[in-house]
Parts: C-alpha cells; sequence; structure tokens
C-alpha cells in the first residue's frame, strides 16, 4: 500500500520526525482562508502535487512560488495531470532552507534476505544515481528486529550528523511496528537548525495490513483502476493492461507467461488476472464479469492447468456465466490436468472453444482478432 | 537418485484438520510419501486419512520421528508455527501464501541459525517424482528421470514438466521456491544441491520479474555449476510497478525486470527459453 507524500508525512509527525509546517488543499478551497494560510508560512511556499507517481519533480508537479502568487497556482495545479494521474490535492508547504541534504532509508533487501538503512550525504538525487556515480557516498547497513547503537552511531559518524540517530530510531519504529516494506526521506533537509523530512516515501506490506486496521485510513482510491477495484472486492489479482484480449488464469507465472506467449503471437493482452488455486465455478464467474468489465475486449483467453483447480468447476462457471450473460466476445480456453476430461466436454457442449497448449490458443486469438 | 526429499523422508502436516490439510494430506499418501503425523491445536485424538493429529509439534516428536513439516497454517498465525517446527529440528514447506515479510524474514533467520531448510513460503513444495511428494502439484505430470527443475512459480512448473514428460525428460527432484519476495531456498542452495546429484544431467531454472535473484544465480552458476541450464523468465511484458500476483513479481524503477534477467542468464551460458515449450527445444540440443 502506497501513501502520498502528506499522509507519509503525517505518518512521521506522530512518531517525533519533524516535517515542514504545511496545509493540503483540494478543489473548490476557500480562496481567502488559504491566501491567508499561505501568508502565514512565509513569502514563498512550496506547492506539491500530492500524487502516487514518481518523477514528480521533473514533471512540474512541484512548485516554489510567492504566497501572493498561491491562488493562481494552485488552481492551474488543481486542473491539470502528472504522467496521467489527475491532481486532486496539493500540499502547500512553507520553504525550508536547504542548508544541506541527506539521504536515509529502511527497506527490505530481498535478495540478501535483511533489512536496511541505506544513508547518504548525497540527498536531493536519486540514490540510484549515487550509487552508480558516488557509491562511496553511501552507507548500506543490516539492521534486525533489534535496532543497536552501534548501527545508530555508524550512520550518524559516517554522515558526520548526531541527529540522524532519532530519526533512523523512529523510521526502525515504525516499520517494526506497522509492518513497513520501504520508508525513504529524501531529501532529509539539515535547516541549520535541526532535521526535517522534506519528503516521504511510504510503503506498507500489503499481507501485513490484517494485523494494522488503523493503517486503512491512508487507503487511497487512485492506486487503482475501476476494475481493478472491482476484482477487489472479488478477492481476485487482477492488473489492468493496455491491450485488447481479456486473460485469465490460474497461478501467477502461467498467468505471466500467457501475457508472454499472447504477445509472442502479436496479441496484446486487456489484463493480467489470476483465479488462484483451486477456483470455484463461481471464482471463474466473477473473474469472467471482471475482465468484461473492459471497453472494447475483441476476445477473451482462459489459460488452466489444473492441478488443485479443478478443470471442470472452471468449465462450469464458463458456461453458466455464458447462460446468464451475452457473451459478445469470442471465448478461447485451454484447459488440462485435474478433470478436463470431464471439463472439455461441458465446453465443447456448449460451444466453446477449447485447446490442448497455451500456443495453440495464442494463435487462434490472433486469428479472430487480425 | 533425488536432492532433499526421498521415498524416506518423514513428514509431519501443520494445519492437517483444515480443507487444505485434510485434502492435501489425502494426496501426498496417496503418492506414496511418508506422513507420520499431524498437528493443529486443539485437536489431539482425531484422525485425518488415518494419521494422528496432535496439539503441537512437540507432542507429535515425542512419539514419531520426523525430518519435515509442511504447513498449511493460516498467513496470520503461519509464523509461530514455522519458527516451532525450526525450534524442533525440522525442515519446512511453507505452502501457505500472504505472509507478512517481516514473518517471512524471521523464519527464513531461523532456519539459517539451525542449519534447516525452508522451502516458500507461497510454494507449490518439492517433489521427487514416484519416490514423494511434499506439496501441492498435480502429481500425475510428473515422471521420474535425470532433469532437476526449479521454479519461483507453481503453475508454470507444472506447464514445462508436462512438457519435458510429453518429450521423455523425466525429473529428478523439482523444488518450487515460492513467489514471495523473501523465501528460504532458493535457485543457488537447489543448483548446489544437484551439482552433487548424479543422476541430475540437466537443470531447469523457471524465473519472473521481481528482485536479482535470478541475476545473483547467472553469476553463481557461471563460475560453480558444470551441468547445463535451461531457463524460462515469465513477465517480459510485465508493466512498471505493478505487483502480478505473487508478492515478489514486481518492477521496482528499473529493477527486477526480465529483460535484465534474460540477459544475466545469457552471460552466463545460460539458454533461455522465449516461450515455455521451447525449454525442452533448448534441453534437447544441449543434452
Amino acid at each position: 500500500m502506497k501513501l502520498k507524500e502528506f499522509q507519509g508525512k503525517q505518518l512521521f509527525k506522530e512518531f517525533g520526525i519533524s516535517v515542514p509546517k504545511s496545509f493540503l488543499v483540494e478543489k473548490n478551497f476557500n480562496e481567502t482562508l488559504v491566501k491567508e494560510k499561505a501568508l502565514s508560512l512565509g513569502k514563498q511556499v512550496v506547492l506539491k502535487a500530492q500524487v502516487l507517481t514518481g518523477g514528480r519533480g521533473k514533471a512540474g508537479g512541484v512548485k516554489v512560488i510567492e504566497s501572493q502568487k498561491v491562488i493562481e497556482s494552485l488552481k492551474k495545479m488543481l486542473d491539470s495531470e502528472i504522467k496521467g494521474f489527475k491532481i486532486e490535492q496539493v500540499l502547500v508547504e512553507e520553504k525550508i532552507n536547504l542548508e544541506k541534504e541527506f539521504y536515509l532509508s529502511l527497506t527490505i533487501d530481498r535478495d540478501e534476505k535483511n533489512l536496511v538503512f541505506i544513508a547518504s550525504s548525497k540527498g536531493g538525487v536519486n540514490i540510484e544515481e549515487t550509487a552508480e556515480k558516488e557509491p562511496e557516498k553511501i552507507v548500506k547497513l543490516k539492521v534486525g528486529k533489534n535496532l543497536e547503537e552501534n548501527i545508530l552511531e555508524e550512520i550518524s559518524s559516517k554522515l558526520k550528523l548526531p541527529e540522524i540517530k532519532e530519526i533512523a530510531e523512529s523510521l526502525h519504529k515504525i516499520f517494526f511496528g506497522l509492518d513497513a516494506s520501504l520508508l525513504e526521506i529524501n531529501p532529509l533537509v539539515f535547516d541549520g537548525k535541526k532535521l526535517i523530512a522534506a519528503d516521504a516515501k511510504v510503503l506498507f506490506d500489503d499481507n501485513a495490513l490484517f494485523r494494522h486496521q488503523e493503517l486503512l485510513k491512508f487507503k487511497n482510491v487512485e492506486e487503482e483502476t475501476e476494475i481493478e477495484r472491482k476484482a477487489k472486492e472479488f478477492g481476485l489479482a487482477f492488473v489492468e493492461l493496455t491491450g485488447n484480449v481479456g486473460v485469465i488464469g490460474c497461478g501467477a507465472g502461467l498467468v505471466m507467461a500467457s501475457l508472454d506467449v499472447l504477445k509472442y503471437y502479436g496479441v496484446n493482452p486487456a489484463n493480467f488476472l489470476d483465479v488462484g488455486g483451486g477456483a470455484s465455478k463461481e471464482k471463474t464467474i466473477q473473474a469472467l464479469e471482471t475482465v468484461l468489465m473492459k471497453k472494447e475486449l475483441k476476445a477473451v483467453f482462459v489459460n488452466i492447468f489444473g492441478g488443485i483447480t479443478r478443470c471442470d468447476d472452471i468449465a462450469q462457471g464458463i458456461v453458466e456465466f455464458k447462460e446468464k450473460n451475452e457473451l459478445k466476445v469470442p471465448l478461447i480456453v485451454r484447459l488440462i490436468g485435474t478433470n478436463d476430461v470431464i471439463g472439455k466436454q461441458v465446453l465443447e457442449e456448449n460451444n466453446v472453444g477449447c485447446f490442448d497448449s497455451m500456443e495453440e490458443c495464442a494463435r487462434k486469438v490472433k486469428e479472430i482478432i487480425g | 537418485m533425488s536432492i532433499m526429499l526421498n521415498e524416506n523422508s518423514k513428514i509431519i502436516v501443520l494445519g492437517i484438520t483444515g480443507k487444505q490439510g485434510s485434502f492435501h494430506t489425502k494426496k501426498m499418501l496417496e503418492y506414496g510419501s511418508k506422513i507420520v503425523a499431524g498437528v493443529t491445536p486443539g485437536k489431539e485424538g482425531l484422525e485425518v486419512e488415518g494419521i494422528k493429529v496432535f496439539n503441537s509439534i512437540e507432542n507429535a516428536l515425542k512419539v514419531v520421528k520426523a525430518e519435515w513439516a509442511i504447513s498449511f497454517v493460516p498467513a496470520r498465525f503461519a509464523k509461530d508455527s514455522c519458527l516451532n517446527a525450526l525450534k524442533n529440528g525440522l525442515n519446512l514447506v511453507v505452502i501457505t501464501e500472504g505472509i507478512p515479510v517481516l514473518d517471512s524474514l524471521e523464519i527464513v533467520e531461523k532456519a539459517k541459525e539451525k542449519n534447516l531448510i525452508v522451502i516458500g513460503p507461497n510454494c507449490p513444495g518439492i517433489i521427487s517424482p514416484e519416490k514423494s511428494k511434499l506439496g501441492i502439484m498435480p502429481e500425475h505430470v510428473f515422471k521420474q528421470g535425470n532433469i532437476g527443475l526449479i521454479s519461483r512459480s507453481g503453475t508454470l512448473t507444472y506447464e514445462i514438466v508436462d512438457e519435458l514428460t510429453r518429450n521423455g525428460f523425466g525429473q529428478s527432484t523439482c523444488i518450487g521456491i515460492g513467489g514471495d519476495p523473501v523465501t528460504g531456498t532458493d535457485f543457488i542452495t537447489c543448483l548446489k544441491e544437484f551439482e552433487k546429484d548424479s543422476d541430475t544431467k540437466a537443470v531447469i531454472v523457471i524465473g519472473e520479474i521481481g528482485g536479482a535473484v535470478e541475476e545473483k544465480t547467472a553469476e553463481w552458476i557461471k563460475e560453480n555449476f558444470s551441468k547445463p541450464v535451461v531457463a524460462y523468465i515469465a513477465g517480459v511484458n510485465a508493466p512498471e510497478g505493478k505487483t502480478l500476483g505473487h508478492a515478489g513479481a514486481v518492477i521496482s524503477g528499473n529493477k527486477g525486470t526480465a529483460k535484465s534477467k534474460i540477459t544475466a542468464f545469457e552471460k552466463a551460458g545460460v539458454k533461455v527459453a522465449e516461450l515455455p515449450s521451447k525449454t525442452v527445444e533448448l534441453l534437447k540440443g544441449l543434452l
């Protein structure tokens, strides 16, 4: 789960990390109130588009403006888009003194299988750039559930910044207390007096949300498309793509391979959908419903290799869906594995095309859609 | 031969009385797997498919000996159950999907500390065809033979194994290492075992987007693995930043792309198939 910058900063504040003074503005704001607030922050303020995409700065999503001109600038920003995301919220912040900029993050190094603090005296730039050009400026320290003093010591001495210990400690508390997957402060600004988180990137582990109900207040609706939200309600793993052939499969790897096989034969998939192992007739119907929400679909490819999934359940689901809904697009099905003979029979009796291999299906789809 | 799991491996099923646990216990027994006990707290005294159920691993081990545990325990309770299995000296296969990453890290660390194997989480398990099955895979596609297989995807494993079997290539052992970002066993651990196994003549590696385990593996293969390797990487057409089913299948920025993995493997002399079915063609060429 991704948090927007203002939410991340809210969280940081709760854990004792200083953030710039600010207020959030949405469409149809009270102009008098907003101007007053902006002026109280100073002669200049920073407008930051609150969108769930990176590269915001380069795309004009961060602007320093005269507080006197805040209304027109806000109206302009709230009327525009960044990388396809509508700007619906803008954070208006005080302009802080960027005396020195640092980088600090706490994240999971999945390949080393541990948590790692990454710190650098080069803040305000992409950390991957620093890793490439000036790797000696990066400190990478493995850390466990117990935050040992010597780790904090090492970060603060390498960066010559004793104040960073407290910040690192807070990040560690957030990470373990709320099951984060990434906490990044870039830049972590020293304004002459104290350290301030000038930006906040916060990601939470979706698998752990069951034990942190309080985090659901941060859920951002735009993280998903409308169809993705519907799929989530059904408990289906679904990602909307840009093509015109719907895809349903069992097992994430198999579905990914299905997308690849379609593309290999010149077909563009419209989505990724994994019904998961052991999908029932009902789940199959929900999957078809979801996929068919996409406009201008030319066909739907169903790829089932049944291990724990029963092919006859899938076939029944397809047939029942067909009976209750007008199927406007051709369905190409690949059914193999547990109870495949029964499943294929059911489909054949109901005029649904069934094939034995993924590639055959992909070629058939290409033939149909041209 | 086989690696890690053979016809003598004794197994305890954790979460045996649940829907998945009981169903798969039946299927594993039918395959000939030596399941010696099951555990579900509060259900001691019951029997599932003739297997005695105990309240705890400790209780079970008072009566039986075992080297492996397979866990169907739901995600929210998985950590404690897995840590307990490791504490009691059992290697572990974790079928469960949805385990929080911080929990997985603890499980993996404990296994390292105790020098035990953890396969998974979020995996289909391990099978040494015609010897033993410790997992949920559809046994009828597997056949005993000389090809080792290691995969991050369960269903892609079945897909490729089906192709292998149809073309006369049986399998020594197939391991599903799982689709999560943090897993116990990885490709290298399994490859080390396959290197030592005289009956394994070649290995198929099935990877996917996310992380850098394939890149690390490619480097290791170049220096350390003497047998032919064929790979298939899923997710060539995956968009950035979107998780595709598996929690570990996500491209972050420019890290974890299928292209990066394919390039790494090719540089290491590993043949990479463009389509799952082409793995067999490539294998034929190498053997």
